[in-house]
């Protein structure tokens, strides 16, 4: 009896440790690859691999009984299994046979079959976690309610420590630390027979684990990664390497390495070599300083000197400051108060303290003050005016290949503008540059943005209130407040005449002055510009190539340009190869679904195979758990979209939004366990789901808005409330069926382990789809969708009437 | 005996019959993918026919050396596709009697192209291993009238200018300021803009009574983004 008990007691312990380590391994296997890569391709390969947990339930499935009567030996194995899997995946993923690099999927065929090798070796890991943890759930199906509660506190204490431990070890050491933990809840289930099999694969496991914390892996990084090619030049070298959930930071030096955005060619000094800061590969910025002995700032030589160019800009807001260019052109032209807005955090410490000399102490200077929060949420909460809000650099030198497409950027919205607009002294500016890219994409969605934005705040007419400078390289817009005056018009005509610059927009110009310096082969971009600008852009947004309506908080995907019906013509003019660098994050994203739909199909089917499809049981799991499963993934999603605006810190949203709801969700799967298993208890639960999503579609956004501004205790226990509420409730719905299923269709419960698995997978790719394509408002509706298709299958599943 | 003979025979013919397929290659790449865009000049055309692309990429992409697209050659780098070699030859007006700037040798296939028409080509590449294969190939193709530097492109050749077109390959957010100052009075710089396998337009800078000028050239030949109608 006692044993037993303490058994029970191992098992729950080992449940919690296994689900820390596989949430901890995906967030921190998430980090290493979007090092290694990018971000979308990070996504890629982990989408794949989490049907793992899809793939245990068919698995369970199709060898139920099998595995059942060997569960006590087949527990621990399965656990130090998944650790070593996650450290061998690392190690393995950088060798020849399976080293690919993302940037050539399009270009080399080859590539196609070393991602698949990764998909396989990330896959292994969560398929053998989740066997583990789907044979308990099987076997002790009912104390689902507590397994489960295990399992979810588990989970929320990984997403937690991943971010925590993310500041303490590098990106090939992270996740090996997880894999630690998974070995060890092995060891804590050693069971009674079997135990020098055990005893061997725990202590290779961990010996092989600690060597490859103590020593990490080599990583390789693709060469088309900023700092691959950074480092090809001579002399080059890291400085300085900080770990951190933001991102891998580095600090690099080149004898080479020199940074001035779309310089005039009329310049004629010297541009001076600068270190560079990278981001998980990817460039961040430049290290800069200023000094009142230094006796010009290279922006002067830019558009983006066309603020100063005016006035004299006293009180200056620089939001995303990054590494500070804009701050110490701010400081260099004068200005008396300036509120850098970073949130990134290593690179603020990074300023602050290593590079602080180097930068001649630019965050330290008495008119420099900097936030550590989200520029949003900063614009959202000020109640400051300044003479300049200063936006950084859009897009990329040579137009990028839209892998920012699926990236939320909370400060190019509409609302935001006008927020921004609100922040003004009466001649004050706001003051956004862009790259110009070919096909025109963003330069066209800035001028649309700041069209409707002074429609909006009655900036009439608009062409008094809208100046835009061009270079060979960039495009600068400024949104004046005040009317442009003809000192206005003069100074800028000098400006560009002086530095070989075209005006775009300025009151009584002429077609020539446009393209005086910078010709372009395709003017009918001044075509677009005028009509943008104009009343008639209704129409240039339906027709146009290109999706160029500007972005909204509804849908903050500023960098999304792809319309589907003009695919066809780009592939006809780019070809096959080059479409896909024009928009590669959306393209990745739609591969993701559709290979993530394919998969889950056979996941799905093949137990039915053994299982049948008879009865109008099977129908109803599958929409019950899949209802179940997508409603939760959407509105997680929402969830933390929302606040990351509202805390101003994506990393502590995500976090805390992540425990909040697995916590929650926790709680409410061990209070199921007391209640009646009864129909009308479920559908009841369902319902109130559903209908509190609905409110929070309408509310939920305005709500968070109007209280932006308090302080942050009152936020954390508002937070806690919006989120646990619902969190509560959606955490009974999937045990209290399973226990049905326990007493009535025991064979459909590892099924429906298998469509939960991987029905969330795919509902966290389609999410991102129905976010930039639709919004978060038709998200939110559509998760409370997928409750009331689980609350209509209810009625199939439950209506043979036994124990309800 | 015969057979011995035969085989001989087949072994020392081999590579001939290897080298009449690039030369097919080579002409049906000109001809559909060069000419029939609109690249008319002669020295061009007749350049892209002479160079064998196919010695300029890695053993693996040889097959696909005259394909219409870009392909790696390690270091985070390509060969441009051949269409925007051609064009990029042709829209710096090349001379017989030019001195030509390339920064960004890459494989050294542009610069090949130049040679067949300038007197002079003066190519800088900054990553040591890929500027030192590519000067071990031109020597090897006996190339005679190329000159390769490894050094950073920054501050061009300075005991070599002025040029009369500079062609800048590997591409930056800044254009040099040296560069500028390196080009005759009415010479021309050609930059691709875009990120690798990407060509989206090039950029042609021309210095004019002191000033600089810069045009977008469209390498796409129809414009396809106008309002539908």
């Amino acid at each position: 009896m006692n044993r037993s008990w303490s058994y029970y007691n191992r098992l729950m312990a080992t449940t919690c440790l296994l689900s820390i380590s596989l949430i901890a391994y995906q967030v921190a296997i998430i980090q290493l690859l979007s090092y290694v890569q990018w971000y979308h391709y990070a996504n890629m390969v982990i989408s794949i691999a989490l049907l793992g947990f899809g793939a245990a339930g068919t698995f369970i499935s199709l060898f139920r009984a099998w595995l059942l009567n060997r569960s006590e030996v087949l527990l621990p194995v399965l656990m130090i299994v998944s650790g070593l899997a996650m450290v061998v995946a690392i190690w393995l993923s950088r060798s020849d046979f399976a080293r690919f690099d993302s940037y050539l999927l399009f270009v080399e065929r080859k590539q196609w079959l070393a991602l698949f090798i990764n998909y396989l070796l990330y896959f292994l890991p969560f398929f053998f976690g989740a066997l583990a943890l789907g044979i308990i759930f099987v076997k002790y199906v009912g104390e689902i309610g507590k397994f489960y509660f295990s399992n979810l506190i588990g989970s929320a204490i990984g997403a937690v420590l991943a971010g925590v431990l993310a500041w303490y070890f590098f990106p090939a050491a992270l996740p090996v630390f997880m894999a630690l933990i998974a070995i060890v809840s092995g060891l804590i289930l050693f069971p009674q027979k079997n135990q020098l099999i055990i005893i061997t694969l725990a202590v290779a496991g961990l010996v092989f684990t600690l060597y490859r914390i103590l020593q990490p892996v080599n990583l390789t990084i693709s060469e088309y990664k900023s700092i691959s090619r950074t480092l090809n030049l001579p002399d080059s070298k890291i400085n300085i390497e900080k770990p951190g959930p933001y991102g891998f930071v580095q600090v690099v030096s080149a004898d080479a390495l020199r940074y001035a955005p779309g310089l005039s060619l009329a310049f004629t000094g010297e541009v001076p070599v600068k270190n560079a800061i990278f981001n998980n590969g990817d460039w961040y910025g430049p290290v800069v300083s200023w000094n009142k002995a230094d006796s010009f700032h290279l922006l002067d030589y830019t558009t983006m000197a066309l603020p100063y160019v005016l006035m004299k800009r006293d009180k200056v807001l620089v939001l995303h400051a990054g590494t500070g260019i804009h701050t110490s052109h701010a400081l260099s032209r004068g200005a008396v108060n300036i509120d850098a807005v970073e949130p990134h955090k290593t690179v603020n410490d990074l300023l602050l303290h290593e590079l602080s000399q180097e930068t001649d102490s630019l965050l330290y200077q008495p008119a420099v003050k900097l936030y550590e929060t989200e520029p949003r949420s900063y614009v959202s909460a000020s109640h400051k005016k300044y003479d300049l809000i200063q936006l950084p650099v859009i897009g990329a030198f040579g137009g990028g290949v839209g892998l920012y497409a699926m990236r939320e950027e909370y400060t190019l919205t509409k609302e935001v503008f006008l927020q921004m607009l609100n922040l003004l002294e009466k001649d004050g500016v706001i003051c956004v540059t862009a790259w110009m890219d070919y096909p025109f994409r963003n330069s066209l969605k800035v001028a649309a943005t700041i069209a409707e934005t002074a429609e909006a705040a009655g900036l009439a007419p608009l062409q008094s209130h809208v100046i835009a400078v061009r270079s060979w390289g960039t495009i600068t817009f400024l949104l004046k407040k005040s009317p442009v005056t003809p000192q206005d018009t003069l100074r800028i005509r000098q400006f560009c005449d002086r530095l070989y610059f075209d005006p775009v927009f300025l009151p009584g110009l002429s077609m020539e002055e446009r393209t005086a310096y910078n010709g372009l082969n395709d003017s009918v971009f001044f075509v677009y510009m005028d009509e943008l600008m104009s009343g008639n852009r209704e129409k240039l947004y339906r027709e146009y190539d290109f999706y160029i309506q500007p972005a909204s908080d509804d849908k903050p995907y500023f960098s999304q340009f792809l319309r589907w019906k003009s695919l066809p013509d780009l592939v006809n003019i780019f070809g096959t190869q080059s479409v896909p660098f024009l928009e590669l994050g959306w393209l990745i994203s739609v591969i993701t679904l559709f290979q993530l739909s394919l998969l889950a199909l056979v996941l799905i089917i093949l137990p039915l195979l053994k299982i049948g499809w008879k009865g109008s049981n099977r129908f109803g799991t599958f929409l019950y758990f899949s209802g179940i499963g997508i409603g939760y993934m959407f509105f997680e999603i929402i969830l933390i979209q929302q606040f990351i605006i509202f805390f101003g810190n994506p990393i502590n949203a995500a976090a805390f939004v992540i425990a909040v709801m697995l916590l929650a969700s926790g709680a409410g799967s061990y209070l199921s366990s007391g209640m009646k298993l009864n129909r009308r208890v479920i559908q009841h639960i369902l319902l109130l789901i559903a209908a509190l999503m609905l409110i929070y579609s309408f509310f939920l956004s305005t709500t968070l808005q109007n209280v932006t501004a308090i302080n942050t205790a009152w936020k954390i226990v508002l937070s806690l409330i919006i989120i646990a509420i619902p969190a509560l409730l959606m955490g009974m719905p999937f045990p209290l069926c399973l226990r049905w299923l326990s007493r009535n269709e025991e064979n459909n419960i590892p099924w429906a382990w298998a469509i939960n698995g991987c029905m969330s997978v795919i509902s966290a790719a389609l999410a991102t789809i129905l976010a930039v394509e639709f919004g978060f408002t038709i998200m939110i509706v559509s998760a409370a969708l997928a409750y009331v298709i689980s609350l209509i299958a209810i009625g199939f599943i439950l209506s043979d009437r036994k124990n309800v | 005996m015969r057979l011995s003979l035969l085989i001989v025979f087949v072994l020392w013919l081999y590579p001939s019959l290897q080298e009449k397929d690039f030369s097919h290659l080579r002409e049906k790449m000109v001809k559909e993918q060069i000419e029939r865009r609109g690249i008319t000049d002669q020295a061009t055309l007749s350049s892209m026919r002479k160079v064998q692309r196919h010695l300029f990429v890695s053993d693996d992409m040889v097959d696909h050396a005259y394909e219409d697209r870009p392909l790696p050659i390690g270091y985070g780098q390509t060969i441009s596709q051949p269409y925007i070699v051609a064009f990029m030859t042709e829209i710096i007006q090349p001379g017989p009697d030019h001195h030509v700037l390339e920064i960004g040798t890459g494989s050294g296939y542009q610069a090949a192209v130049l040679s067949g028409i300038v007197k002079e080509v003066y190519s800088i590449e900054i990553i040591d291993s890929l500027g030192s294969q590519a000067r071990n190939r031109l020597d090897k193709l006996d190339y005679k009238n190329i000159q390769v530097r490894l050094a950073d492109g920054y501050h061009g050749w300075k005991d070599k200018a002025p040029f009369d077109a500079i062609v800048v390959t590997a591409a930056a957010e800044h254009i040099p300021p040296p560069l500028i100052a390196q080009l005759k009075e009415n010479g021309r710089m050609i930059i691709p803009v875009g990120s690798p396998f990407m060509i989206q337009q090039l950029m042609l800078v021309e210095k004019k009574n002191g000033r600089v000028h810069t045009s977008g050239m469209m390498p796409v030949q129809f414009v396809p983004f106008k309002r539908r109608q």
